[in-house]
């Protein structure tokens, strides 16, 4: 499945992570990530990112992501929110 | 607990409110306001914030609910909503000692202009991606080379004296044209003026200015007012200018047409006498090219479309830009100077 709008879910708050979905060019999953831990946990939330993506099939997006030292169950959470919104945009049209 | 709602500001009750708040803070409320929220405890309002345009402003915490992450769900709600209205870049003006409540939360800092006023952004389009798309105009151009910021409203001969004598006393030139459509002409066409009356120089390049040369952005309009404005302007366009462009350009001279009418641009010129050298940027100035005993100006040219005088204009002009001016293609713009006292 391919994102084609552009939606968010999460916030900026302390412990939180926003995560803004927008089309991707190409069948792949970009995922850009912001945040002050980067070096130690980068891979483990982009790791956690794609995982969630892929579970609810998504195949195209540019995922942006501003991490606020979220942990793993949030980052999950905020992902299939956005995935969800996506789709319930996806339906209005 | 605490309760945020988008606020009504055609409702006097709820604007005052915010007013007040801000005023204890020692803001004003922004003007042309195209969202704003409270954040509200015991039905007292406690904190607010809005959204002007792609712009982040009057953003408030009461003093006693200070410390308790209410900025960020401010803010997060004023990004959410952008998104949602389809903007993709944010930005935010601050005071030098605010900044860091706001690159807390994910904004960077894209110029200061000490001590007056800092400018962030959020978004992933920013100043960085910016450069990554400049950087490629220097590849296999000669270093030490130079660079003009030209509005041209329209192209005048004047302008091409000055890009003439900087092509020939410079290895290579970039022609920084000021994208932001605030002018009379439009970008499309002043750009376009600009490469065909320039043609027969071999060693310039022509530089589409984006949003960080000269925009609004630079010189943000509700800052104005107050006595010190238009310098911490001038120096947020000059700082931003000196850390982002000149260096990916690998720019060490930067021209400039002498100023004798606009204060406005004149201040911006002595600001740039004062920055560039310190910044390793070496600044030119240029008489202006006369025509009569009067310096050539692309105002000058304006003023006589208004008056009907097209064709006094001739000598002032390049043969495309005179061409472009009489052709049909030209008659929207010709028919909006008339109707227009802008300066602009």
């Amino acid at each position: 499945m391919k994102i084609t709008t552009t939606v968010q879910a999460g916030s900026l708050e302390s412990s939180d992570i926003l995560i803004t979905l927008t089309p991707g060019q190409n069948e792949d999953l970009i995922i850009n990530i912001k945040s002050d831990v980067i070096k130690q946990f980068g891979s483990v939330i982009k790791n956690k990112i794609e995982q969630t993506l892929k579970t609810f099939g998504v195949t195209s997006v540019v995922c942006y992501a501003d991490d606020k030292g979220a942990m793993d169950y949030v980052i999950e959470a905020r992902v299939e929110a956005a995935v969800k919104k996506a789709l319930d945009k996806e339906g209005d049209k | 607990m605490f309760y945020e709602r988008e606020l009504d500001i055609r409702n006097d009750k709820e604007l005052n409110e915010v007013k007040n708040l801000l005023k204890l803070l020692g803001l004003k409320l922004p003007e042309g306001i195209d969202y704003i929220i409270g954040i509200y405890h015991n039905k007292e309002l406690i904190g607010t914030g809005s959204l002007v345009g792609n712009i982040l402003q009057g953003i408030g915490v009461a003093p006693n609910f200070k410390e308790q992450g209410l900025a960020a769900r401010i803010v997060s709600n004023l990004i959410k909503k952008a998104v949602e209205m389809e903007k993709e870049q944010l930005y935010v003006y601050t005071k030098p000692e605010e900044v860091k409540s706001f690159t807390g939360l994910g904004f960077q800092i894209v110029s200061k202009a000490e001590p007056y006023v800092v400018l962030l952004e959020w978004g992933w389009d920013g100043i960085e991606a910016f450069k990554n798309r400049l950087a490629c105009y220097p590849e296999g151009k000669p270093e030490n080379s130079s660079c003009i910021v030209v509005n041209c409203n329209p192209f005048t001969l004047g302008h091409r004296y000055l890009i003439e004598k900087a092509s020939k006393e410079s290895p290579w030139l970039y022609v920084i044209v000021v994208e932001e459509d605030k002018s009379l002409f439009p970008f499309e066409v002043r750009i376009k003026l600009i490469e065909e009356g320039t043609k027969d120089f071999k060693n310039i390049t022509i530089i589409p200015g984006g949003k960080y040369v000269i925009s609004s952005l630079t010189f943000p309009a509700y800052f104005t007012r107050e006595e010190e404005v238009p310098k911490a302007q001038a120096l947020l366009d000059l700082e931003l200018f000196t850390d982002h462009i000149t260096p990916v350009l690998k720019v060490k001279r930067r021209y400039v047409g002498e100023e004798p009418f606009c204060p406005v641009t004149s201040l911006y010129n002595e600001c740039m006498e004062k920055i560039l050298p310190r910044k390793g940027i070496e600044l030119i100035v240029v008489k202006r090219l006369e025509k009569n005993d009067e310096a050539i100006s692309a105002s000058r040219v304006r003023e006589l479309i208004r008056n009907d005088k097209i064709k006094e204009a001739k000598n002032l002009l390049p043969e495309s830009t005179y061409k472009f001016l009489i052709s049909p293609e030209a008659e929207e713009i010709t028919k909006r100077i008339k109707n227009s006292s802008s300066r602009h």
